[in-house]
């Protein structure tokens, strides 16, 4: 293989790909990159078997050919490279790949190419295309609620689902639930699928296109890949039965408060200062005479009480919440003010942004002795 | 012709031996119960081949009459009942009146007995292999002997169940020494082949019996328990061992329920609860424990010897143990009272039978086995108190008038604890050398520090909150386990668990403590069910003990810290404050105390 190729353009594809290395593997040869020159192109993949990467960037090809280079290396040398143009050549006797740009030389060691697990196309009966900036808004509004934990596997994900021309997304670590719904403009195939949610925070780094442009999606038994631009990542799905949302979200409440978005968000990061301590991040909300006492205690530390004026409709509620869990949502609120509607100081409430209903967070209150 | 028949008496004591005399310390325990009965004030046991070639037991009792005598040998024939009712209110020993027929079923048994007035000859019996062989009036002291000679004699097949000599009288070692510190006003003697192993003051103060028995070197390492529960009626008293002295097993707990040695599951697991945090993973605190309760909230007649009772309510005797003993060990402590002292002895937990004893050179006059009459009992003399027991005691009795919760005894106790406690410097940026009025003190500044970190976080952990859930998490348990679940759905309720029904065998959880992930719940609620089923409802911190550990120890100073004097007179002053100050939580020593008696003796002096 012998190929040129500028600088910004690899740069910008090994940066795409090298998510999907594997950093702790018995198999050395996920954590390569592998490159394939073909047709005036040059493509980079990586995999780590739960995502794959493959990114496609223009090239001048001399000599057509593949080989696979150790990620980590490559992925440094080619950002601190001197010149614009990167000519990258390989030598099948003493399995080196030789990296020249201005007057600095490389020579790695290959990895063994045809060890490599390469990077299908996608294809699928199912095929559903979506605008990226709904899909990336649907993301990060969402998936921020996933938990962490993987004794249930399925809240390590995000629940796509689509139905005729509407999509939702719905993330939840069983403490609180986002969902954000959209429409797609046109008519579809419906899907149901829980994607991983470092493959969907990967994806939302990744669509970064100013204009929007189509993402197709192809939906497989146990997989799923987005095709978009030059680049397209296949990932895993996460097994099992994401329970009904619409349960747990209740149909009725007894108060409604309208807040200041920013007002509300510094106050509780405000008294929230004095709950962080460990696993308790706990704050007190009372919600009384169309305004809202925010409070904290902690017997270590001290006390904080932050008063914020409301509207309140409904009866006076007070309740007790993780911080964490309500100053996670209030990042994500752009409205300017917001609704937050409870019931009883033992029964979820939920926020939402005043303008949007397509947006809406369910949160468990926390009860203390 | 009918295949069933009723067996003949001698048959059917034989059948009845199998249950009461398992080996020879059953047939110690049982006659040395009697004697207890009799109101003996001195028993003397004496045993050769581990008890199965020969044991006597002489007492100084009331004794029995000739006609009493003969009696005594028929099965069912007691003195101590004489209705089933009798039963609910007893406070005997012994009440099924099988003892003796039993052991005279499968030995040479032969006993001598004198009233204690009013009839100058005492009478002989005779029995061998359940046949009586020899009644005559005969010459003997007041009080009863009971000689039993060639055990299992006429049943082989038992016989080769025995074991050793030397195991067989190990064995009737221990039970003698828990019956000696269920009594500490009878004065007990043991001798083996001729030899004094086990002697006892018999002046009712049991821890001048402990230091008989376990050795000198215990005293001060002693707790007094006093405990009381006026309203279910229980008394807790005896003593218990401080952390720093741990045993290799339970041989060394004794558990006294009105007089009566028993073995208690429940009792034991109190101990252990109470001790939780002070002990490593594997030992025993020593523990002497008399229990009492009204006699009609047990049932004696459970077990064929007694070695077990059955309590009306058990979580009552639970909670009244776990509540005494955790009194005891966190009640506020002048230094010299939580300091492990030291030991010069290379194997200090080995108290061995015969090294416990400070007798064995003695010569004692030797008795001869086929002699029937009674040894001199005025050979008997109380042994001279120690005087080191005498000021331990004087100073146990001061700090015992500590323990009544006044706030400003306990403030006293803080302010002196710090005026009197003098550190002096640092050893290799870990030791903190200090002076105290009555000797030398060595701290470790990290187990000191984890110990105080420990109590403070487990304080708090009082007050958790509990986060709902969304989407339930469903559990399966089995029957037993929901049936435990639905009783003490309150005890988990508070912890910040709320489990529902959900199905046959499944539970439904829709609330958690916040501190636990989701991963750990499971584990959790069955440790919960682990800790009930051991009849104990847990609180917080013993749920989080692990957690707690781990963050104390990472929080505490380490060991390479150099410390100022003002931090090293803080740290101290901490310790002496805590709840639980003898170890860390880890079950290691905080502080050691060099007593000058010990300094003196190290650069002999003495």
């Amino acid at each position: 293989m012998k190929i040129s190729c500028t600088k910004e353009q690899l740069n910008h594809a090994v940066q795409t790909v090298q998510k999907a290395l594997a950093t702790k593997t018995p198999m050395p040869i996920l954590t390569g990159i592998y490159l394939s020159a073909f047709e005036d192109k040059l493509e980079l993949q990586a995999t780590n078997y739960e995502i794959g990467i493959s990114c496609i960037i223009e090239a001048t090809i001399e000599e057509p050919g593949t080989v696979v280079i150790s990620g980590r290396y490559f992925q440094e040398l080619v950002r601190k490279l001197p010149g614009e143009i990167i000519e990258i050549s390989s030598s099948a006797e003493d399995r080196t790949i030789q990296i020249t740009s201005n007057q600095a030389q490389f020579n790695l060691l290959s990895l063994p190419a045809e060890e490599f697990p390469v990077l299908k196309k996608p294809t699928s009966d199912t095929v559903i295309n979506v605008k990226d900036n709904i899909l990336r808004e649907l993301i990060k509004k969402t998936v921020f609620a996933c938990s962490t934990d993987e004794s249930r596997p399925i809240f390590t994900g995000g629940l796509l689902e689509i139905n005729q021309h509407e999509v939702n997304m719905v993330a939840t670590n069983t403490h609180r639930l986002a969902i954000k719904k959209d429409h797609l403009g046109h008519n579809t195939d419906s899907i149901k699928m829980i994607i991983p949610a470092k493959i969907l925070n990967e994806l939302a780094r990744i669509m970064i296109s100013d204009v929007p442009m189509d993402v197709t999606i192809y939906c497989q038994k146990n997989q799923v890949s987005f095709a978009f631009d030059n680049i397209y990542i296949i990932s895993r799905l996460i097994e099992g039965q994401f329970p009904d949302y619409n349960k747990v979200i209740p149909p009725s409440f007894a108060t409604t408060i309208t807040i200041d978005t920013h007002a509300f968000m510094d106050a509780v990061e405000r008294v929230s200062l004095l709950a962080r301590d460990g696993d308790y991040n706990i704050i007190k909300l009372a919600f009384k005479n169309d305004c809202v006492i925010i409070t904290s205690n902690n017997p270590d530390i001290g006390k904080a009480c932050e008063t914020v004026t409301t509207t309140v409709q409904g009866n006076e509620v007070e309740i007790a919440f993780n911080a964490k869990y309500v100053t996670d949502i209030l990042k994500n609120i752009s409205s300017e003010q917001l609704i937050f509607s409870l019931n009883t100081p033992l029964s979820p409430a939920s926020i939402k942004p005043i303008d949007d209903e397509t947006y809406n967070y369910i949160i468990t209150p926390v009860r203390t002795n | 012709m009918s295949f069933i028949h009723v067996l003949d008496e001698n048959t059917a004591n034989k059948i009845a031996a199998g249950e009461v005399v398992e080996r020879p310390s059953s047939i110690v325990k049982e006659l040395v119960e009697n004697s207890i009965d009799a109101q003996s004030k001195n028993i003397e046991i004496e045993i050769a081949e581990g008890g199965i070639g020969f044991i006597r037991i002489t007492d100084d009792g009331i004794g029995m009459s000739s006609e009493d005598a003969q009696l005594a040998i028929l099965r069912h024939a007691t003195s101590k009942i004489s209705a089933a009712e009798d039963l609910a209110t007893i406070t005997s020993l012994g009440f099924r009146g099988e003892a003796l027929p039993s052991i005279a079923a499968v030995s040479k048994f032969s006993l001598t007995t004198r009233l204690h007035e009013n009839q100058s000859l005492a009478t002989y019996v005779e029995v061998v292999g359940g046949i009586n062989t020899d009644i005559r009036e005969a010459g003997g002291s007041v009080g009863t002997s009971i000689v039993v000679k060639d055990l299992f004699f006429n049943t082989p097949v038992r016989k080769k169940f025995l074991k050793t000599p030397s195991t067989e009288s190990s064995h009737i070692h221990d039970i003698l020494t828990k019956i000696a510190l269920a009594n500490p006003n009878i004065a007990f003697k043991l001798i083996n082949n001729n030899r004094l192993v086990l002697s006892t003051p018999g002046n009712n103060q049991l821890q001048d019996t402990l230091t008989n028995i376990y050795g000198q070197k215990i005293a001060p390492d002693l707790l007094p328990v006093h405990y009381e529960n006026t309203i279910d009626n229980i008394k807790i008293s005896g003593y218990l061992s401080k952390p720093t002295l741990l045993k290799s097993s339970r041989q060394w707990q004794t558990v006294i329920v009105n007089a009566r040695v028993i073995n208690s599951r429940s009792i034991a697991k109190a101990l252990d609860n109470a001790y939780h945090s002070l002990l490593p993973k594997s030992g025993y605190p020593l523990a002497v424990l008399n229990v009492s309760v009204p006699t009609d909230t047990i049932d004696v007649n459970v077990h064929p010897q007694k070695s077990e009772v059955k309590f009306s309510d058990e979580q009552k005797i639970f909670r009244a143990v776990y509540k005494a003993v955790i009194e005891v060990l966190s009640a506020p402590h002048a230094p010299d009272q939580l300091a492990a002292t030291v030991e010069f002895k290379p194997n200090p937990s080995s108290y061995s039978h015969s090294a416990s004893n400070p007798y064995t050179n003695n010569d004692y006059k030797k008795p001869s086995y086929n002699a029937v009459s009674v040894p001199i009992v005025s050979s008997w003399q109380e042994t001279p108190l120690p005087l080191n027991v005498v000021r331990d005691t004087l100073e146990k009795e001061e700090m015992m008038s500590f323990d009544t919760p006044a706030p400003n005894v306990i403030s006293r106790i803080i302010e002196d604890s710090q005026f009197t406690l003098y550190p002096l410097g640092q050893v290799d940026d870990c030791f903190i050398i200090s002076k105290g009025p009555d000797g030398l003190y060595i701290i470790d500044q990290h187990a000191a520090h984890e110990r105080i970190l420990y109590d403070k976080m487990s304080q708090h952990t009082e007050r958790i909150p509990s986060q709902q859930l969304l989407v339930p998490l469903f559990l399966d348990f089995d029957t037993t386990e929901i049936n435990i679940i639905s009783e003490y759905h309150d005890t988990f309720y508070k912890l910040g668990f709320t489990l529902e029904l959900a199905g046959p065998n499944t539970m439904r959880l829709s609330e958690l403590p916040s501190d636990i992930p989701l991963s750990e719940t499971e584990a959790s609620i069955r440790q919960i069910l682990e800790y009930i089923q051991n009849m104990h409802e847990p609180n917080p911190q013993e749920l989080r003990h692990h957690c707690l550990q781990i963050a104390s120890c990472r929080a505490a100073i380490k060991a390479g810290e150099t410390l100022n004097m003002r931090q090293m007179q803080a740290l101290i002053g901490e310790l002496c404050n805590t709840h639980l100050p003898y170890t860390c939580p880890h079950g290691r020593p905080a502080m050691i105390r060099f007593t000058p008696k010990d300094l003196y003796k190290m650069f002999k002096r003495t």
